[in-house]
């Protein structure tokens, strides 16, 4: 296995001496002390000795700066001679050598001059796109990260992604009518923000389009006060703050938002382009951010390390080893597959070589198994009850008669359902809903129109129908679209189209239902439940998602809930609220826990753990059990789950995809995890999580990565292909994504 | 010499206290307002200070006292805002009875509502308040730092002079100044209605009609910005449609902005109202989850925001501060 990790030479003995300037005035808090050190020219990392802040440079150091300004106050910096020497293998040092070797690794990057930045001050853009296509600019990024690999010292990972951005700018889509395109690409009716690059005067900024009035130029916009100031308008600002700016004053202007700003602001149209997300490309560009290993490694090399050989560092820093990183084999290896098994214990074997042959043979299997052998669990689900098809009434007949078919046919070759569905046609949503609720509740297929694809509809549809109803949403627009294709037979491809939407809409129905199309065998696991916490995006709602599952079991039982969350800071729920919720959670299931006897439990928080939340998760444990009288004790592990891999870590093998399940164990707290690989990945590069192990001083690692990875082949979302997340991360996501698409933001 | 004139006698201030509603009317008649959501939404521990902390059955808190005392204080942000909202609404008022009064009578007025918020900070500081004007806020700046009082005096009298100078003489808002004469143009006054069980609490700056349109006005103590569309805006719109019978085509809203005179329409059609009923619903469903912990007494449920804009005008800040010391 190799890695896209480069290591610093030396490795553990890796040393950097460094020296200590003493930072005298205001106590600064931690973001103000990294503001501190970004603004220095030379690298450096905060540090304290009891009361006395500091920053450390490394010992060579030209420091000139003798006061510098944070926020409102400003902070004498006393260069104290004095010098210490930083070591690897002190793990208290760690990160401190880490922090100023990035920081020296990307100011020589920023040298090189051959590439831009956004916001974040470690992805780069190379300076001109790689292809130019259907009016999209398409760019290589490169996204730099530090690695700690425990005793093997410290790494550098370097990775690749694209980035599409319009060649025409908002002024041009404007001038040239194209307004609507302008709208569809930024998704406004979906209440998405649509993302900008916006080039000012002397940096690339991220934005959010607002609105475009073509009355407004930068001279006649609304003025505002920057700092105290007052300007009389966004012309008047450019003309004193960047007069070199091409700015004009009948300029058009867009009204833009940016992180952190409170306040809107009009900014010229004609700089301004719109940042492509995958959803809005064809197939084809889109398919140009899949990367193989082998050119993804090719790529690396030719266009990124080979800019700086050795010595990405400032002088008097050591050199990078000139190959990738190779795990020890004691760090790395593969969690085998396991058996699956299907209704009546029909039994689907793990692959029985570790090959790339055999895992695509059993990935594929998977699914005629499942039309063979129906699934594992079907009784007792709501899958016997009331199924309804509500659909618009403009709808043309012909499809939806063929879509009903498909969809029925689909669950009973899934199933061995036969259920027999209530068609209800509506002029109006709501009054679609009216017409439902005079029957019986059940499960709902509700297909929405264009117009009214969007959060409020949502929400009324849900609050309207209330917890009875079982409601899987979609849109006449896929439906039409997946039809066409599917009408026009000459095409292989729109056969396939239509046959794979169909399949994706029944095995969201299915779970939806709450049947359980096949098993992992329950032996396999270590832990007897995962409980998932993870926070909506926009951080207004959190959810929690259990999947309890052991030997002692018939069958595996999961179940998830949302919450609303409350607070600015994005990722923290209130310690106070999560411990009630998983309390009550567990006391829901308390009957469960006792008669399968859960006595391990995994606490798997998506993204990071903040603040004590370990601490409110053992509190409700504690409880739970003292409440409770129960013949064992619950031992509870913590692992933080991080799906968009912080440390942008891949993983190969000979230039290709590493199997399903191959793992590497960064350190003695970290892994990265290939849940997806060469079984199933036709295009593009395993993107594996990162694991890591929290609040254990000795943890068991590998039992967890097994668990995760046993947890991934439950997910039902398509049982053809390996899925990336475990059944509870995946559908707490969901949860949370739906309460995302329900809720009403651009009105503030 | 003016005749003294109490500030607040044209005013229907809404009663501060209602009555206690039983459990079932509380579960059938849930409470909305658009402060409330922005309270709750900007910082939740403020929001249980603002809710809960001074209810003796409710809070659990050593400074019920203390709390009920800090609602009384406003930052000067929001002391100008109210003055110059006062000021125009009196000067209309008597407009209205065929009082005309000039420039100076909204000087006057203004200077007189901010000398009383600032001798009873003052006095409050020193501990020789003596009156008991309960209606008059305390100013948080002020009263945090006495020394600083000429300086925010001078602040709120520019800004509120500014407002004032733009509400009398911007030629955009004398179609405002020609209605206030009629006597069903509405004049500061209460836009209750109901939304299914909830119940909407807000003020309506100014409304008239003309030629058969409903218009509605919204003082903004600000320079003119964009806003897409707004949910306080939308809820003047919703009340004109429940409680006046007005057609959505019939319903005009203006935004007034006093710090440079200008006036913006806002723009919106059935769909935006019904997001604006969605948000409400949703908003109130935030509120409702965090109502058995307010009645329970627990403040740990509630975070502080933490973040500097708003802790810096926040008139808890001080108790905030210690309570996370403790």
């Amino acid at each position: 296995m190799q890695t896209n990790i480069k290591r610093v030479e030396l490795g553990k003995d890796l040393r950097l001496i460094v020296k200590k300037i003493k930072l005298e005035g205001t106590k600064l808090n931690a973001e103000q002390l990294q503001k501190l050190c970004n603004k220095l020219h030379t690298p450096a990392t905060p540090y304290h000795e009891q009361s006395i802040q500091y920053v450390l440079v490394e010992k060579h150091s030209n420091f000139t700066k003798s006061e510098i300004a944070i926020d409102e106050w400003v902070v004498k910096l006393v260069d104290t001679s004095e010098l210490m020497t930083l070591e690897y293998t002190n793990k208290e040092d760690r990160n401190s050598i880490a922090e100023i070797y990035k920081k020296s690794f990307i100011k020589q990057i920023e040298r090189s001059n051959r590439f831009w930045k956004v916001d974040s001050p470690r992805i780069f853009y190379e300076n001109n796109p790689f292809l130019m296509k259907e009016g999209i600019k398409i760019y290589r990024r490169f996204e730099v990260s530090e690695v700690d690999l425990g005793d093997n010292g410290l790494g550098f990972a370097v990775d690749i992604s694209t980035a599409f951005f319009t060649e025409n700018t908002i002024a041009d889509y404007y001038e040239q009518g194209r307004s609507n395109e302008l709208h569809r690409l930024l998704k406004r009716q979906k209440e998405q923000k649509g993302t900008l690059l916006y080039e000012g005067f002397n940096r690339f900024s991220k934005c959010y389009f607002a609105n475009f009035d073509a009355k407004i130029t930068l001279g006649n916009a609304s003025g505002m006060t920057v700092e105290g100031v007052r300007f009389n308008s966004p012309f008047d600002y450019f003309t004193q703050k960047q007069p070199k700016f091409d700015v004009f004053e009948d300029d058009k202007a867009v009204l833009v938002s940016f992180k952190g700003l409170d306040h809107k602001a009009h900014v010229p149209a004609k700089k301004v382009r719109i940042r492509l997300m995958n959803d809005a490309l064809s197939r084809d560009i889109g398919n140009l951010d899949k990367i193989s290993p082998s050119d993804r490694k090719a790529y690396l090399e030719s266009n990124f390390w080979n800019l700086f050989g050795k010595t990405p560092f400032e002088q008097y820093f050591n050199n990078i080893e000139k190959d990738f990183f190779i795990p020890k084999s004691e760090e790395q290896g593969i969690i085998s597959m396991p058996n699956i098994y299907f209704k009546g214990n029909k039994n689907l074997f793990a692959p029985s070589v570790q090959s790339k042959d055999e895992y695509k043979k059993h990935y594929s299997s998977r699914k005629g198994f499942l039309e063979r052998n129906k699934c594992f669990y079907t009784l007792g689900t709501n899958a016997d009850g009331n199924f309804y098809i509500i659909a618009p009434e403009n709808v043309n007949e012909k499809i939806i008669d063929a879509y009903e078919k498909a969809i029925l046919e689909k669950i009973k070759l899934f199933t061995g359902l036969d259920l027999e569905p209530i068609r209800i046609l509506y002029d109006t949503y709501l009054g679609g809903v009216y017409e439902l609720k005079k029957y019986d509740d059940g499960f709902v297929l509700f297909l929405f129109s264009e117009g009214n694809d969007e959060p409020a509809a949502y929400y009324n549809i849900e609050q309207e129908l209330g917890k009875d109803w079982n409601l899987k949403r979609a849109t006449v627009k896929e439906l039409e679209k997946s039809y066409r294709k599917w009408e026009n037979k000459n095409f292989y491809i729109g056969d396939g189209s239509w046959n794979s939407y169909i399949d994706m809409t029944v095995y969201s129905i299915i779970q939806k239902m709450d049947c359980i199309p096949y098993v992992v065998e329950a032996s396999r696991f270590n832990y007897d439940m995962q409980m998932v916490i993870d926070v909506s995006e926009g951080g207004s709602h959190f959810a929690l998602s259990t999947q309890i599952w052991n030997k002692n079991m018939q069958k595996p039982l999961f179940s998830n809930r949302v919450f609303t969350k409350y607070g600015k800071k994005k990722e923290t729920i209130n310690l106070t609220i999560l411990e009630d919720k998983v309390y009550e959670l567990l006391a829901g299931k308390i009957n469960d826990i006792r008669r399968f006897k859960v006595e391990k439990v995994l606490i798997v928080r998506d993204g990071k753990f903040c603040e004590e939340e370990n601490i409110a998760i053992e509190n409700a444990f504690s409880k739970i059990q003292k409440e409770n009288t129960l013949s064992f004790t619950i031992a509870v592990d913590f692992v933080e789950y991080h799906k968009t891999t912080r440390k942008e870590i891949r993983i190969w093998n000979n230039y290709e995809n590493v199997l399903e399940g191959s793992y590497f164990m960064i350190n003695q707290e970290t892994a990265t995890l290939a849940t997806t690989g060469a079984g199933t990945l036709n295009q593009g590069t395993s993107d594996p999580i990162i694991l890591i192990s929290r609040f254990s001083s000795n943890p068991n690692l590998k039992k967890i990565i097994e668990d995760i990875f046993l947890s991934a082949q439950f997910n039902f979302s398509n049982p053809r292909v390996a899925q990336r997340n475990t059944i509870a991360v995946t559908k707490a996501d969901n949860l949370l994504q739906e309460k995302r698409e329900q809720e009403v933001k651009r009105i503030k | 010499m003016q005749n003294a004139l109490t500030l607040f006698d044209n005013f229907e201030l809404t009663p501060k206290i209602s009555k206690e509603k039983s459990k079932t009317e509380k579960q059938s008649n849930i409470g909305w307002s658009f402060s409330k959501m922005e309270m709750l939404n900007d910082c939740p521990r403020k929001y249980y200070y603002n809710y809960f902390g001074t209810s003796k059955r409710k809070s659990k808190e050593d400074n019920k006292e203390d709390i009920a005392f800090l609602k009384d204080m406003s930052n000067i942000h929001v002391i100008v805002g109210d003055i110059v909202h006062k000021t125009i609404a009196v000067f209309l008022k008597k407009l209205q009875q065929e009082e005309e009064k000039d420039f100076s009578f909204l000087i006057w007025l203004s200077n007189q509502q901010l000398d009383d918020i600032v001798n009873k900070s003052v006095n409050l500081k020193n501990g020789t308040y003596k009156d008991s004007k309960h209606e008059v806020k305390i100013c948080k700046e002020i009263f945090d730092d006495i020394s600083k009082k000429d300086e925010i005096v001078a602040f709120a009298k520019e800004k509120i002079l500014q407002s004032l100078d733009q509400f009398h003489n911007s030629n955009n808002f004398e179609m405002v100044r020609d209605y206030a004469c009629y006597p069903e143009t509405i004049i500061e006054g209460t836009s209750k209605f109901k939304i299914e069980n909830i119940s909407i609490d807000g003020r309506i700056d100014f409304a008239f009609e003309d030629d058969g349109k409903f218009h509605i006005l919204d003082w903004k103590t600000s320079y003119s910005q964009y806003e897409e569309t707004s949910v306080q805006l939308l809820v003047y719109a919703l009340w004109a449609i429940e409680k006046h019978g007005k057609s959505i085509d019939n319903i005009c809203i203006h935004k007034a902005f006093l710090l440079d005179g200008k006036m913006e329409n806002l723009e919106f059609s059935e769909k935006h109202l019904e997001r604006a009923k969605a948000k409400i619903k949703q908003s109130v469903e935030r509120i409702d989850e965090l109502e058995k912990y307010g009645n329970d007494g627990i403040i740990d449920a509630f975070d502080c925001c933490d973040e500097p804009k708003i802790c810096n005008l926040c008139q808890y800040e001080k108790i905030c501060k210690s309570s996370k010391n403790n």
